[in-house]
């Protein structure tokens, strides 16, 4: 069965966020990263990934590669959805129950949210 | 090649009306963009130099599938979602947000409609943006063949926003 939670037990919630999120970024865009060199925990100066999310994030690519015996850029259109949507499944379910307030101020937040006045750009 | 050493004048970026609502409730209005000097695709050109991918153009035209319904296997808006999550998890560490603002924004990435991830082309002028990127510079460092840039902290006074399509 293909399944990243093994390998993803006991590690602390914020590592595991970041790990897919880089994960997702190279399954979906290997081949990219290839051909034009990109390194693919490319950030921003006060958002590197640490050695140790890098590390997690290789753990996790060198399963799937194992796992489809095949090289991430290989994967078929199938093969990737296939994954992108695991990673999914499992970061979208990593925070605990948030409190009433949190989706109560959420909520509020996105009725307020508009789209940016651009009337002077047209 | 460096920010400082390209010619073109204009860099472009897409982004999406969630994060620039985002961006400008909970981060005072600073946003974090990548950008590159290639708007377009024409992916065909030897001067093209950003894959399909990081096209300004194809984000957005991807976005607005997605959100039109027309790409059944859409993996944008979710890879975005899970941006949202990681940059809030990041504010947090860095002390910008508390746990409470942090939470709202989780829930926010959760409950927000496709719709809500409008595209939004940013115009940005390069020698405004110079200050705002911020590249770590390691010598070991694969030396990348596609120029995209990312800018973070960039304030709204350095951007236009346009509308496309």
């Amino acid at each position: 069965m293909k399944d990243l939670r093994p390998l993803l037990k006991d590690k602390p919630f914020v590592e595991i966020r970041e790990s897919l999120y880089y994960l997702g970024r190279y399954v979906k865009q290997a081949a990219s990263f290839e051909k034009y060199s990109k390194d693919i925990f490319e950030d921003a100066q006060n958002s590197e990934p640490s050695a140790i999310v890098k590390a997690l994030t290789q753990n996790l690519i060198v399963y799937i590669e194992k796992v489809e015996n095949k090289q991430a850029k290989n994967l078929t259109d199938d093969e990737v959805i296939f994954w992108l949507d695991h990673i999914n499944e499992i970061e979208e379910n990593l925070d605990p129950e948030l409190p009433d307030s949190s989706i109560k101020g959420a909520l509020d937040s996105l009725e307020g949210f508009s789209e940016p006045d651009i009337s002077q750009n047209e | 090649m460096s920010i400082k050493d390209i010619t073109h004048p204009i860099l472009y970026s897409t982004m999406t009306t969630l994060a620039y609502n985002i961006n400008k409730k909970y981060y005072t209005d600073k946003h974090y963009m990548w950008c590159t000097p290639f708007f377009g695709s024409d992916f065909a050109s030897p001067h093209f130099t950003v894959p399909p991918s990081s096209s300004p153009l194809e984000i957005y035209d991807t976005l607005k599938k997605e959100i039109d319904g027309s790409d059944l296997h859409g993996t944008k808006i979710k890879l975005n979602r899970r941006g949202i999550r990681k940059g809030a998890a990041l504010m947090l560490k860095l002390k910008n947000i508390n746990q409470e603002q942090h939470d709202e924004i989780v829930t926010i990435s959760k409950k927000a409609k496709d719709v809500q991830f409008k595209p939004l082309l940013c115009v940005i002028s390069r020698l405004e943006a110079v200050p705002f990127y911020k590249k770590v510079d390691v010598n070991d460092r694969a030396n990348p063949l596609s120029h995209e840039y990312i800018l973070s902290e960039l304030p709204q006074s350095a951007f236009d926003i346009i509308r496309i399509g």
